[in-house]
């Protein structure tokens, strides 16, 4: 059975749908990103335990955008997007180089995601990290623009190269711009089969005119 | 039956950190309302001091919460006659993933019981899309009100009124499609407006469709007439 360890690539991102549940397990040898984690004791004394000065810890903080208003809160009583935030700040002030994130970007609103998105990039190109993505948010990753790798079970995995192939929509949710120009399509529209909102929207703008 | 039901206001705290601030609101029997705010805003923990109020507490009405509880037993709610065959069709047909299976049994259970009020925390994390707006359906077609709370705005779609918060106040609120109006100011506060209505906006700009639209079908409805010069 492959390992979520041969995708790890220093320097890059790649991101992982429909991950089977092995790499969830396997993701905590690594700095695994999820909000399935129960810590009674508070934000500051999680982050403590790095014995990173607080100086450090706060400049953390703000890299992941946590909310300071809930410093004091108990690991438990965190929405999951700030159990998030916690754990890439903890592992960043204590430097792992690979981080996987447990669907990150479905916590996030747009601006959000947007943040997220410059962040990640920023670690793995300047400080050369690896950085998977575990995710099946097809609208958003249609919009990253990254390679996405499909798991499509008994150990068969698949670059996503094409967004018009339906095959791959017996595992994932189809993204909205796809959905949009398959269904001009068919009532006999000619559209370009585009996969960002802003090249869609160009290509029906040109297909109906 | 009165329009307005059950009025109240108050702050949200969690020890001692104050969420939200002076939230006021009014629930009644058509009034279905759905709250949008980022993670971590105070969503969930507003529900739970809704619930907690005893104007609620105290009141005459069935007043139910689903806070993403797991029900291993999918089967009572199939068995159950307060479902139609077609829902019942469409419960089967999500429960067949099993990542979800859990929550269709926890949530069908909760609207099964028919509550004049259901507190429902945000399904967008486990629902499709498609699968949200199937369930929004079944419970508006067996009356119940709902107070929604959401931070994915493609939800605030299926609801006629939605609250925006924002920096732990309440920004905005009024009827939704005058809401998705103000673009900026949703952009501001860190949200795109929901994908078709977002297209929309745009095509109306270049002239290929002459209206705003919330919808897949209604976008290619009007793409089909003014293409057609209908």
């Amino acid at each position: 059975m492959a390992s979520i360890s041969q995708f790890i690539k220093y320097g890059d991102i790649t991101v992982i749908s429909n991950a089977p549940k092995k790499f969830l397990k396997e993701a905590n040898d690594y700095g695994m990103v999820t909000s399935n984690f129960a810590i009674k004791k508070n934000v500051l004394e999680i982050l403590k335990e790095t014995t990173m000065p607080l100086e450090k810890i706060h400049k953390a903080l703000l890299l992941v955008q946590f909310d300071k208003r809930l410093l004091k809160l108990s690991g438990i009583d965190l929405s999951d997007l700030e159990k998030k935030k916690l754990l890439l700040a903890y592992h960043l002030l204590t430097n792992k180089k690979v981080l996987i994130f447990d669907h990150l970007f479905k916590d996030c609103i747009y601006s959000e995601k947007q943040y997220f998105k410059r962040l990640l990039r920023n670690l793995a190109s300047k400080q050369k990290m690896a950085i998977l993505v575990l995710e099946e948010d097809m609208d958003f990753l249609c919009e990253f623009v990254l390679k996405i790798i499909l798991y499509k079970g008994n150990n068969s995995f698949q670059e996503v190269s094409d967004f018009y192939d339906e095959n791959i929509y017996k595992y994932l949710e189809k993204p909205k711009t796809v959905a949009l120009v398959s269904s001009l399509e068919s009532k006999g529209y000619f559209i370009d089969h585009e996969v960002t909102f802003s090249e869609t929207l160009k290509a029906i703008y040109r297909g109906v005119s | 039956m009165k329009e307005k039901v059950i009025e109240g206001k108050g702050k949200v705290k969690i020890n001692g950190t104050v969420l939200i601030e002076d939230f006021f609101f009014y629930l009644s029997f058509s009034h279905s309302i759905c709250l949008l705010g980022k993670s971590g805003s105070g969503k969930t923990k507003l529900l739970k001091n809704l619930l907690n109020l005893d104007k609620i507490k105290n009141s005459h009405y069935l007043v139910l919460a689903y806070f993403l509880e797991k029900e291993s037993k999918i089967e009572s709610v199939l068995d159950s006659s307060c479902l139609s065959q077609s829902e019942k069709l469409f419960v089967k047909k999500i429960g067949e993933d099993k990542s979800k299976k859990e929550y269709v049994g926890g949530l069908f259970k909760v609207i099964c019981q028919r509550p004049d009020f259901l507190f429902l925390d945000d399904i967008s994390k486990i629902f499709t899309l498609e699968e949200r707006q199937k369930i929004f359906e079944i419970i508006r077609a067996h009356k119940i009100a709902v107070f929604y709370v959401t931070h994915d705005v493609e939800d605030v779609l299926f609801f006629p009124y939605t609250i925006i918060l924002h920096q732990n106040k309440i920004a905005m609120e009024g009827k939704t499609k005058e809401i998705l109006q103000e673009e900026k100011l949703m952009k501001l506060m860190g949200y795109s407006l929901p994908f078709y209505v977002n297209l929309s906006i745009q095509l109306k700009l270049y002239g290929v469709i002459n209206h705003l639209c919330y919808s897949q079908k209604e976008l290619e409805d009007n793409l089909w007439q003014v293409s057609h010069n209908l």
